[in-house]
């Protein structure tokens, strides 16, 4: 079976019950709130807990957002990463509606908090999540009675993520190729694990029902055939889509076709793991002239054609906690110390490709240190980056990723597609200290 | 086949849905639909007044004022304020005031409550704090003003206030002595007070039969209201009430629900079959509810009203099963191959969710034969590509237990799943790794090829949260094998020397794991080795624990291995497990290292420091305790799951330890074995001194049995017994995607079931029976030492 919640609580940062829905009266807010901030007390930080927790009789899973805890109870053997996915788009929902979540928004809007809880979850399964669709059942104060009063949409449409009647004055559509790269660089230098994780993010404004076409660059759509091509292709590990793409005639004819959702969406995330030559390179080397001074020099490349430049690349470097009166020179960009983070984090906001900046920092160490002193956390030195007009898919083709966006309506306007390439840096480490 | 098989079945659905549908087709939104602004008011007029007459013949008399409707002029409606709150008085409040304690059930501590007030700042005359009875009644008093104006602006002041009641009610403030002003101001036609009405009511309604009672007959008028939505929402506050002598009332507004023409009210009215079955599964059963739920799953047009009508059946025939043969039968009729098939192509109307609960049904059914499966498969494919990862896995799900029979396809499954699973343990949040994470464990430990290319997937981020750290650890484990050893073993050292305390020790604990199910352990011993001289006293505790158990795995490492912790100095080693394995190695291997005498002789000089407290579960020390012990200990406890044995385990093993160097050294040790047993023999702790005792009786009997008693000869673990049967992985296959998997257990109806460990002692040697006479020990409970089996 399937399994069911029993009760959705929305927690504030020391446990406590801000709002709770009880669907299926077997598990009591008191109960719950005991069981949480006492494991919140227990473990310090939640962070470290698993998100699945067995106590007397109740399975609880909980995700935190800001400061604010998301929590299901449940008696049944229900399904973990459903139930687990389902409080994130609770959070998804909210922050469509609140901007943020946070235990303000919650407390200025209990009424709108309940609506939603209602509409998403029925005596704890879940229903409707799309923001979009919800606010078809939600009738806040910004929706009064003269403006909406259809009955609900969703549910006698069979397009269910796309309201009718939507319309705009200029029909215009963004479509945003992001590639975040994954790197992880071992001590000696050696580049451990590379991929990249794409996403195609697309914002629309366009009126009536419209179809929309989106043709991918030939290779791409022949490898994923399994079909091998002449030259480099690209290995596209993994594709999904969006719930609006037919997927059927994605595989017969390898074209994207979809009517979508107003607003923004993930049309399509893929991953590739592809040997990546790290864009941005970072070498350090530490020197401890004594045991109260320590020297850090730092080189950082980048390592990609001259004609594309990284913007917004942030270098964090980790340096001994407790490090005193830094002086830092740098050959570019501004450095600061962030004591919190025990780091020392390195700002340019502009890295044409092919050139190479320089920073040399000093720092004083106390020169007495606690005998039980904790265990030195050795973290990697941790690099942001964008490069807007790059992929690095893109750049193995040496051909742009997406060739054509078609929009067609029946009412026959013109729709503007606009196309941006950006690469960036996801979980980009390298472990040089 | 391909994906063209998918298309047309879909196809096929669309129409046998207009088929289905037949009667249904003009369903939806009729009139109510394209309500026009402009027309309200008359329609308004209109419909309270038919309301009005509506409600009066089927109202009991007290109930009348929910009647009071915008129609009334102001003066009336006055009046009967008046008449019935002086009436109300009289009804609810005694009753209010008995209840008070159990009447918030919400239970914020009143320090809550005080602590934080509604943060809002509605335009409210009174800024005072919202601290309790003055507020409260200030608000029953505007509320009353309200209730029976029909000044244009009316509705947003009344928003006003019932948000203001509403927030109150959250924080913990008991606002029920408002509930008939509450009442009669949500006699309008506004949604938004509707709702914010119906919430305060379902709160207050089930601590209160009274109130209960006069809510009741309100959502019942308002199931007759022409917005759908009203409608919908009346019914759901209604079903939601868990009043249980009240379940009457809930039969015939459910009855409309379920036939109702618009979907949304369909859908609720689902939902709410199976809420009074959960009240009342005598009330739902008589009313013939799940045949009706059973029709709609299989006609309605709606695809959510499809959902839950099957997600009330699933669970409401499993739960009559045990009683009624009808059910079984219809439950087994779910699992049939027309409702699967028509549930398979309807399936693209799905939302998300639905998919989820389909999915689940599926992957139970039995398919016929292997075209069955293969069509399913066919049409279930894309699912692998969606951006929901509960709906990828739920279809993971479906395709390991249709191809469970056929061996090479399953494999083919295995390697067509692994893509989208990984993608999905390295985007999304990090608690979906989690839960996906166990998933990925259970299907490695049933196809241990099936990542050991994609190993480097699991190597740690340096800002994962430790529960996703930790299973990747796990996962690091399970994949290794000859090929990558290597690598994932550098890489683990790593994580010994960078991250924190916690995943530094499972990270060592990981390497020994990887050393112990390898053959060629080469590179991994010395990498242990290396640990033990890290000098940071964690790393050195868990490598020393790792070290012993690689010594009775691998007896001939020994020589490289004594030679480092030889070098150890036991000061060093705090812990009480590092402590005990260290003095397990002098024991055992103290003809290896030169100074092993003394180094326990040293130790036992601080005997009285040696008292540990630490709780080891059973079998852990089963597997590093000597036999005799084993033998003691077996003996004393009832069961063996319940035991965990405690305190002195540092003592217990420098007993033991002592004797043995004793037996090989005997010289140099008879000064530490005299002192280790005078102070075991006073120790207070039971089992120290039993121990002590059974040597001292050993030694005086007989030496030569007492060495073959200690030092018996020595076997080789092959397998140690932490690791799970097969049975109990394959029992939690069954239950992929649910708890059991993230527990690791089974799990049935919410409470964990422990299957009895799997103690397997074939590596425990007894004592030949003929010894037993010496554990005869001088105390009262010698009784209960004889060992009972063999």
């Amino acid at each position: 079976m399937a399994g069911a919640a029993s009760a959705l609580f929305l927690l504030d940062i020391k446990g406590r019950v801000l709002v709770w829905r009880d669907f299926r009266g077997d598990v009591s807010a008191a109960q719950a709130e005991r069981f949480f901030t006492k494991l919140i007390e227990k473990e310090g930080d939640p962070e470290s807990h698993d998100p699945v927790v067995y106590d007397n009789g109740v399975t609880y899973m909980f995700i935190q957002h800001n400061n604010v805890y998301l929590m299901t109870a449940s008696r049944q053997n229900c399904n973990a990463a459903s139930l687990l996915l389902f409080l994130h788009r609770v959070v998804d929902v909210f922050k469509h509606y609140f901007e943020e979540l946070e235990e303000e928004s919650l407390r200025d809007n209990f009424v709108v908090v309940y609506e939603l809880l209602d509409e998403m979850m029925d005596f704890g399964y879940p229903q409707y999540t799309e923001a979009k669709i919800l606010s078809e059942f939600i009738k806040t104060d910004a929706y009064r009675m003269e403006v909406t009063q259809r009955p609900p949409m969703a549910v006698t449409n069979a397009v269910s993520w796309r309201s009718e009647g939507i319309r705009y004055k200029k029909n215009e559509v963004f479509l945003d190729v992001v590639e975040s790269v994954n790197i992880l660089v071992n001590t000696n230098g050696q580049i451990i694990r590379s991929d990249v994780v794409g996403a195609l993010k697309m914002r629309t404004y366009l009126s009536g029902m419209p179809e929309c076409k989106l043709g991918l660059n030939d290779r791409v759509l022949l490898e994923a055939q399994g079909r091998t091509t002449k030259g480099k292709a690209i290995d596209l590990d993994d594709i999904k889509f969006h719930q609006c793409v037919r997927l059927a005639r994605f595989e017969n004819d390898r074209t994207i076709s979809f009517i979508p959702p107003d607003g923004s969406f993930d049309l399509m995330t893929y991953r590739l793991s592809t040997q990546v030559k790290p864009l941005v390179w970072v070498e350090a080397q530490v020197e401890r002239h004594s045991r109260s001074r320590i020297e850090i020099m730092v080189k950082a490349r980048s390592q990609f054609k001259e004609r594309s430049t990284a913007t917004n690349v942030e270098i964090e470097l980790p340096v001994p906690a407790d490090s005193t009166n830094p002086t830092i020179r740098t050959s570019m960009g501004s450095a600061n110390y962030a004591p919190e983070n025990d780091a020392l984090v390195w700002k340019i906001k502009s890295f044409p490709g092919g050139k190479e900046y320089m920073l040399r920092a000093e720092f004083s160490l106390p020169s007495i240190t606690a005998e039980e002193a904790a265990p030195e956390r050795k973290a990697p030195i941790r690099v942001k980056f964008e490069i807007p007009y790059f992929t690095v898919s893109g750049i193995q083709l040496l051909l742009m990723f997406v060739r054509y966006l078609k929009i067609i309506e029946k009412s026959g306007y013109q729709a503007l597609p606009w196309v941006r390439y950006i690469t960036m840096a996801g979980e980009y480490e390298l472990r040089l200290i | 086949m391909g994906m063209g098989g998918g298309e047309t079945t879909k196809s096929g659905g669309g129409r046998a849905g207009n088929r289905w549908g037949g009667g249904g087709g003009g369903r939806g939104c009729s009139g109510v639909g394209e309500r026009q602004p402009g027309g309200r008011d008359d329609r308004e007029g209109e419909g309270a007044g038919e309301t009005t007459g509506g409600c009066g013949s089927t109202s009991r008399g007290e109930l009348r004022l929910i009647c009071v409707s915008p129609h009334c002029t102001p003066n009336l409606a006055e009046s009967i304020v008046d008449q019935i709150s002086s009436s109300e008085d009289q009804i609810v409040k005694p009753s209010l005031r008995s209840s008070q304690h159990r009447l918030n059930p919400n239970s914020i501590q009143q320090t809550n409550a005080i602590m934080a007030p509604p943060a809002q700042s509605y335009k409210s005359p009174s800024p005072s704090q919202p601290s309790g009875k003055g507020e409260v009644s200030d608000l029953k008093l505007q509320l009353r003003q309200l209730a029976g104006s029909r000044a244009p602006g009316t509705d947003d002041s009344k928003r006003d206030l019932f948000k203001k009641v509403i927030s109150y009610m959250t924080v913990g403030i008991d606002v029920s002595s408002l509930f008939s002003e509450m009442v009669m101001c949500s006699a309008t036609s506004d949604i938004v007070l509707k709702k914010m009405c119906y919430l305060y009511v379902g709160n207050y309604a089930k601590g209160n039969p009274d109130l209960a009672l006069l809510t009741i007959n309100f959502l019942q008028k308002d199931c007759r209201d022409e917005d759908p939505m009203i409608r919908g929402l009346a019914l759901r506050s209604l079903c939601s009430l868990r009043v249980a002598n009240l379940v009457e009332y809930l039969v015939g507004p459910l009855g409309l629900g379920l036939k109702d023409s618009n979907g949304y009210v369909r859908m609720v009215a689902a939902i709410g079959a199976f809420k009074l079955y959960h009240i009342s599964a005598a009330t739902c059963v008589d009313a013939d509810f799940p045949s009706m739920l059973k029709s709609l799953m299989l006609h309605d047009s709606d695809s959510q009203v499809v959902a839950n009508c099957l997600s009330a059946l699933q669970e409401i025939w499993s739960l009559e099963a045990s009683s009624s043969e009808e059910a079984s039968k219809e439950r087994e009729a779910l699992l049939s191959k027309p409702v699967i098939y028509y549930l398979l192509n309807r399936f693209k109307d799905f939302n998300e969710w639905a998919q989820c609960l389909v999915l689940d049904l599926v992957s139970k059914y039995v398919p016929s034969d292997s075209n069955d499966i293969f069509d399913i498969m066919n049409l279930l494919e894309d699912r692998l590509q969606h951006a929901n990862g509960a709906v990828v896995l739920a279809t993971v799900k479906v395709f390991l237990h249709m191809t469970l029979s056929m061996t090479d396809v399953h494999q083919q499954v295995y390697e067509r799943i692994k893509a989208p699973l990984l993608t999905l343990v390295s985007s999304g949040s990090q608690e979906q790794s989690y839960a996906l994470l166990n998933h990925l464990h259970l299907l490695v430990m049933r196809a241990p090829m099936l990542f050991s290319s994609d190993y480097k997937h699991f190597y740690c981020q340096y800002n994962e949260p430790s529960y996703v750290k930790k299973l990747k650890l796990d996962m690091l484990t399970a994949v290794a094998n000859e090929n990558n050893t290597y690598e994932i073993v550098t890489e683990l050292c790593e994580y010994v020397a960078n991250v924190d305390v916690a995943i530094a020790r499972e990270s060592v604990r990981a390497v020994g794991k990887i050393a112990l199910q390898q053959y060629d352990v080469n590179a991994i011993v010395d990498r242990l080795l290396q640990f033990l001289e890290m000098e940071k006293g964690y790393v050195t505790a868990e490598a020393l624990v790792l070290v012993k158990d690689l010594l009775r795995k691998y007896p001939q490492w020994s020589q490289d291995c004594i030679a480092v912790v030889g070098n150890i100095s036991s000061r060093n080693v705090q812990e009480p497990k590092a402590k005990a394995a260290l003095i397990w190695m002098l024991g055992e291997y103290c003809q290896d290292m030169v100074d092993a005498p003394y180094v326990l002789e040293n130790l036992i000089e601080n005997w009285d420091d040696e008292h540990s407290a630490e709780t080891l579960p059973f079998m852990e020390v089963a597997n590093m305790v000597d036999i005799v012990f084993v033998h003691l200990v077996k003996a004393r406890v009832k069961s063996w799951e319940e035991l965990a044995f405690s305190k002195n385990i540092v003592r217990l093993h420098l007993l033991t330890a002592v004797l043995k160097c004793f037996l090989k050294r005997p010289p140099e040790t008879q000064k530490a074995l005299g002192a280790a047993l005078a102070a075991g023999l006073s120790d207070s702790h039971q089992d120290v001194h039993d121990r002590a005792l059974l040597y001292y009786r050993l030694l005086q009997y007989n030496v030569s049995i007492a060495d073959s008693v200690v030092n018996p000869p020595k076997q080789a673990v092959s397998v140690f017994t932490d690791t799970q049967n097969s049975e109990i992985k394959d029992r939690i296959f069954d239950e992929f995607n649910s708890l059991s998997v993230v527990y690791q257990k089974l799990v049935t109806k919410g409470a964990l079931i422990f299957l009895s460990l799997n103690i397997s002692i074939r590596h425990l040697v007894f004592i030949p029976l003929q010894f037993t006479h010496l554990l005869h020990l001088d105390h009262s409970s010698s009784s209960t030492l004889f060992l009972g089996t063999g």
